[in-house]
């Protein structure tokens, strides 16, 4: 059947934007793990004083 | 209250009729688009004359886009805005007042200039006032509805585009209504009345809820 | 529901339950998907009809992502729940996504069947709609440069947005009307066979499970972006130079 085609393109883009969500939210939140274990490291808190004086 | 009102009234159309308010803009801008309509689609009168009406309508619309984000961003840019929610009228009325203003310095051009461009898209003269009647009855909706975005984006900066954007799938039932009523008012006896009354019915509604979310949105600009 | 309200807690809960939740909605899409390609093809349609187990359950989540995102915003806006506007935010996204996903393969389903591309009738058309609303979301939520500060805003947005949804829904089918095509088109029938109903109901459970777990996993990136922000923010503050 001719309609294969489209039936394979239909399921390859659902594919392909599904997985793109789930490595977005994935990868997004590894970004945002990495960045904020770098500013802990820097000493930044959310709240409360910094540590010492220095400045980076 | 009501001396409040008009004088509110009063100075918006005042300050919107002046060089640089930028009343009469929206009118020259609704004649370009339908001028310009022929070079995209040729000059075929009979197609002119079938697309006619969604050419006023999106003119229109546009027309109301562009000219929205002058109602509150001035205002808001001086101070004018603070100092009038500060007075004993609710903000709602406010917002409505400012946005029948705005309708009748740009809404209302565009009625009056909607028969004069008919002509030039074919419409027959005995539709023509039928033609300004709908899109009396319907454009007081696009720029109720516009009033929200405007409100919503009264704060930022880099505002652009986003306005039409975000209201433009909102206007879309006005759209529909309108363009089916001027439709039935230009290709004959069919029954303008259903139409009409639902867009008489949309732009009623939107008069009410509009200036309540928008009243919403612009106190959050006030934080 | 309180105990969600504190993000602390949000993120320690959501950190055990996510992974369950990752793992339902790859079984069941998988049971989903063998039932799917195991069901009779349609007297009609042939083996097109693959693609409703796809079209219609996206269409489905689409509109369900709205409703999460009006509820989240009625949260913002009422109560001023904390994570209300990070739950709007995050759904975002994931509804535009499975909104892109109804239209191309709604469009992909429509050339075979009816020769074109695009079809202007009721249904893909309010879809179309939907679309530009939630690309509407996401541009006004980025043009604030906090985004804290666009919660209420946005919120606003998406209500005025949820209340326009069945006016829009009522004009566009008017319209469709007044523009009959020759055919109706119908792309699930008044009866679905039961043995393509349950496939699709099987595949919605799996978009639906599959959407909480993105979700979930959102909303936690979103909580630590805006820690990040805000440590961020505190130390360009405070990193002053002595004199």
């Amino acid at each position: 059947m001719s309609h294969i085609g489209f039936i394979a393109a239909a399921y390859a883009i659902t594919a392909i934007v599904l997985a793109g969500l789930v490595a977005w939210v994935i990868v997004d939140g590894r970004i945002q793990q990495a960045a904020l274990g770098e500013l802990e490291r820097r000493g930044i808190r959310r709240t409360g004083r910094q540590r010492g004086g220095e400045a980076t | 209250m009501i001396g409040a009102i008009a004088m509110l009234f009063r100075r918006e159309t005042t300050l919107a009729l002046r060089v640089g308010g930028g009343a009469m803009m929206g009118a020259v801008f609704f004649l370009t688009i339908v001028a310009i309509m022929p070079f995209a689609v040729g000059p075929d009168l009979n197609l002119l004359q079938r697309i006619g009406p969604a050419i006023l309508w999106v003119g229109a619309l546009l027309a109301t886009l562009i000219g929205l984000d002058r109602l509150f961003q001035a205002d808001h840019e001086d101070g004018s805005l603070d100092l009038l929610t500060m007075t004993e009228l609710p903000l709602a009325v406010i917002v409505a007042v400012k946005a029948a203003a705005h309708w009748v310095t740009t809404g209302l051009p565009l009625v009056i200039a909607a028969p004069l461009l008919g002509l030039m898209l074919n419409v027959e003269p005995a539709a023509l006032g039928a033609v300004a009647l709908t899109l009396a009855a319907g454009t007081p909706a696009l720029t109720f509805i516009g009033t929200i975005g405007a409100a919503l984006t009264v704060a930022l900066r880099r505002g652009g585009l986003l306005v039409p954007i975000l209201i433009l799938p909102l206007t879309v039932p006005v759209l529909i209504f309108g363009v089916s009523a001027t439709n039935a008012a230009v290709t004959g006896p069919m029954a303008v009345s259903t139409p009409l009354t639902i867009l008489a019915g949309l732009t009623l509604l939107s008069v009410v809820l509009a200036p309540i979310a928008a009243a919403a949105a612009l106190r959050l600009a006030f934080d | 529901m309180l105990e969600f309200a504190n993000p602390t807690r949000f993120m320690a809960l959501s950190r055990s339950v996510l992974p369950w939740l990752w793992a339902a909605a790859a079984g069941v899409l998988a049971i989903g998907l063998v039932l799917a390609f195991r069901a009779p093809a349609d007297y009609q349609q042939g083996l097109t009809v693959l693609i409703m187990y796809i079209h219609v359950p996206s269409a489905w989540l689409a509109m369900m992502c709205y409703a999460v995102i009006a509820t989240s915003s009625v949260g913002t806006l009422v109560w001023r729940h904390p994570l209300a506007d990070v739950s709007a935010r995050a759904a975002a996204p994931i509804g535009a996504c499975f909104t892109f996903l109804a239209l191309v393969t709604g469009s992909l389903w429509g050339k075979p069947m009816w020769g074109t591309w695009w079809v202007w009738d009721a249904r893909l058309t309010s879809v179309l709609l939907l679309f530009l609303m939630y690309l509407g979301l996401i541009a006004l939520w980025r043009a604030f440069d906090d985004p804290a500060r666009a919660a209420r805003p946005v919120a606003i947005l998406a209500l005025v947005g949820f209340v326009n949804i069945p006016i829009i829904k009522f004009s566009v089918d008017w319209w469709n009307t007044l523009h009959q095509p020759a055919s109706v088109f119908r792309f699930d029938g008044p009866t679905i066979d039961p043995s393509m109903l349950w496939p699709l109901m099987v595949m919605a459970v799996a978009f639906t499970l599959l959407f909480l777990a993105i979700h979930v996993a959102a909303m936690r990136n979103e909580i630590l972006r805006r820690r990040v922000r805000a440590m961020r923010v505190k130390a360009a503050s405070t990193l002053v130079p002595a004199e």
